[in-house]
């Protein structure tokens, strides 16, 4: 055996040159694995955190028939008032943020007349502040109060719009009765939030505001809940129960994971897409080691066979060649950790901007465009193994063919 | 005692749609000791013979028995067995591993028999005493002569003590002077530790050297006689 580690160590320094590059091979893929899975990882825990802090909170409650129709909003299907300061009530006692929500469809225009559609969420402004981050991200102005009467919009709608805090915007909707509504509102605050959705939809005014011109009535049409921890149980549970325990019928609870369905959906395919980069890194590691290996076998055809003249056995001779892989596929495995561990630190420090590249681009992630890195200790791991094991199984093959050939044709093969 | 026997042995090769009768009705006996040349023109069948010896290859038909096995019955890990324990090989291109140093490329058949660190060192450092390498044991067969690659070849053929020592044209890369010494060499581990040798050659010289000369012609035994010494 130590003769066998000894030999095969020794081989692979036969060609310096051609087992560096083999090496250089399956490092870079397996240091672009890990490196490309820590940012896979950072942008779909940062897009499940935004979706909690920035859009449903752990889980939202609803009228039944409102959760049916969540995607228009309808506002003859909203909560009471009652019902809605009852719930709070209970909430705030089990230390859980929330915060009632009516949400608008409208047409937001500026004073030249160009309009956008956006979803227009009246709020108590307090309460909607502890509860998501949306507050938190005011780059310019000032979030509402409960008196506001102006309106809140992102970075992206100010622009598009063109317009500045204090300059005057209309908004366009139907009232809570279904009367059309054309309301000019001047702009409080300009928000630049990490969930780009919210940039690209959202708005926000105060409770008074959608009273006086909306006919609200301080209903909602969803409390959003977020626990301080940001986990959904055991208040989740704790909620149910005491909405079973009052007299307000037809309520439902729906988790941020069945709100935000299309995420997860891309987060699945996300993980195939993972899956098919392995595939790739595969078939990288496998290339540079057969063409390595074949080349070994091939050269040395006449020594292996001397060897199994002298009474070396064909299984020994496979056995070589996988520790001569193994030998490679380790060298190419730790070089290859060490470079992902490297470029992981730049993406969990520095990150990787596409501002530039992807300012209005959707490509499915509730992320800003400066993309992170996650570490990823066990992708690292696994990796280190993979490379091994690829190199040792894509040798057998090659292996196999140095004692395919007969000894007396391959001691007088040239 | 006959080490080696070989009974009506036949050899055929297919070449597209020809078959080579490479051997034919071969009888040949080897007794413990010998020092035997098989001689003839090229394609008479010398190689193949010592390759069937050798259990590097089967026969098509016949027998061989080495040390009263036959090699027929063998399977492949038998016969890897029956070469390491019975059979030492001198190659005509020496063979050597190249990353290996000398010591090394000896003591590697020790390694196959399971042979103690101690043993392998006490064994390999006087074999190469007797071939006359002390000295360079550390080096790589890249940094010695054809007759000091030849003799590292002949120390790995005797370490292990076989029974047998097949010799492929041993000396057709070595200029005549050291083919001289190489067969000088051959012929005193031949006679000091008793190791029956065969060797196939069409070198005159070393013909000088073998006690037995088998002339093959066209695969049949030409004439074998021994020499009167």
């Amino acid at each position: 055996m130590s003769f066998l580690l000894t030999l095969a160590f020794k081989n692979l320094s036969r060609h310096k040159k051609r087992t560096i590059f083999t090496t250089i091979g399956i490092s870079v893929g397996i240091a672009l694995l890990i490196w490309m899975d820590g940012m896979l990882r950072w942008a779909d825990n940062e897009s499940k955190r935004n979706l909690i802090r920035y859009e449903f909170g752990n889980f939202v409650l609803s009228k039944v028939n409102f959760k049916l129709d969540r995607d228009n909003f309808p506002l003859d299907k909203l909560m009471d008032f009652s019902a809605v300061k009852q719930i709070i009530n209970k909430a705030e006692k089990e230390d859980l943020f929330c915060s009632p929500r009516t949400g608008f469809k409208v047409v937001l225009n500026n004073k030249r007349g160009f309009g956008l559609f956006y979803l227009v969420f009246a709020v108590d402004p307090v309460r909607y502040a502890k509860t998501l981050y949306v507050a938190k991200d005011i780059v310019k102005g000032k979030w509402l109060s409960e008196e506001s009467m102006g309106i809140v919009i992102s970075k992206n709608a100010a622009k598009d719009l063109d317009v500045k805090i204090g300059d005057t915007i209309t908004i366009e909707t139907k009232t809570k009765y279904g009367s059309f509504q054309s309301v000019s509102v001047t702009v409080e605050g300009i928000f630049d939030a990490d969930d780009p959705s919210v940039n690209r939809n959202q708005a926000f005014v105060s409770y008074k505001f959608s009273d006086t011109f909306f006919q609200t009535e301080s209903s909602a049409s969803e409390i959003v809940f977020r626990s301080v921890n940001e986990k959904d149980e055991p208040f989740l549970s704790k909620m149910k129960d005491f909405i079973n325990s009052i007299e307000v019928k037809d309520l439902v609870f729906s988790t941020w994971q069945e709100l935000g369905a299309d995420f997860i959906v891309l987060s699945k395919t996300k993980r195939a897409g993972t899956k098919i980069m392995i595939f790739f890194l595969f078939i990288i590691t496998a290339i540079g080691i057969i063409n390595t290996m074949l080349m070994a076998v091939f050269e040395r055809i006449p020594e292996l066979a001397m060897m199994r003249a002298l009474g070396m056995k064909d299984n020994f001779i496979i056995f070589l060649f996988l520790l001569e892989a193994t030998g490679i596929g380790f060298l190419g495995s730790t070089l290859g950790l060490f470079m992902g561990f490297f470029l992981n630190l730049w993406g969990v420090t520095k990150g990787l901007d596409f501002t530039g590249m992807v300012k209005d681009m959707d490509f499915g992630y509730r992320t800003g465009t400066v993309f992170y890195s996650e570490w990823n200790p066990d992708t690292m791991l696994l990796a280190f193994f993979f490379g091994i094991f690829c190199s040792v199984i894509v040798s057998i093959l090659p292996a196999k063919k140095a004692v395919d050939i007969t000894i007396t044709d391959a001691l007088h093969y040239q | 005692m006959n080490i080696v026997e070989c009974t009506a042995l036949c050899k055929d090769y297919i070449l597209g749609k020809n078959v080579v009768h490479a051997l034919k009705d071969i009888n040949l006996f080897f007794k413990e000791g010998e020092f035997s040349a098989v001689v003839g023109p090229s394609g008479s069948g010398k190689t193949t013979l010592l390759n069937l010896i050798g259990c590097l290859d089967k026969p098509t038909s016949g027998v061989i028995k080495i040390s009263g096995i036959i090699i027929k019955d063998q399977n492949k890990d038998r016969l890897a067995d029956l070469r390491r324990d019975n059979i030492g090989f001198v190659f005509q291109s020496f063979n050597l591993i190249p990353v290996l140093t000398a010591f090394e490329n000896v003591a590697f058949v020790l390694s196959l028999k399971n042979y103690s660190k101690k043993e392998i060192n006490d064994r390999v450092y006087s074999i190469l005493e007797e071939v006359g390498l002390k000295g360079l044991e550390n080096r790589k067969p890249s940094e010695l002569s054809g007759g000091q690659q030849q003799r590292v070849a002949i120390a790995r053929a005797f370490v292990k003590e076989p029974k047998i020592i097949l010799a492929d044209e041993p000396t057709a890369n070595l200029d005549s002077d050291t083919g001289r010494e190489i067969m000088s060499l051959m012929r005193e581990l031949n006679l000091n530790k008793r190791v029956t040798f065969i060797f196939s050659t069409h070198d005159k010289m070393v013909m000088e050297y073998a006690k037995r000369i088998i002339v093959l012609k066209d695969g049949k035994i030409f004439s074998d006689e021994e020499k009167r010494l």
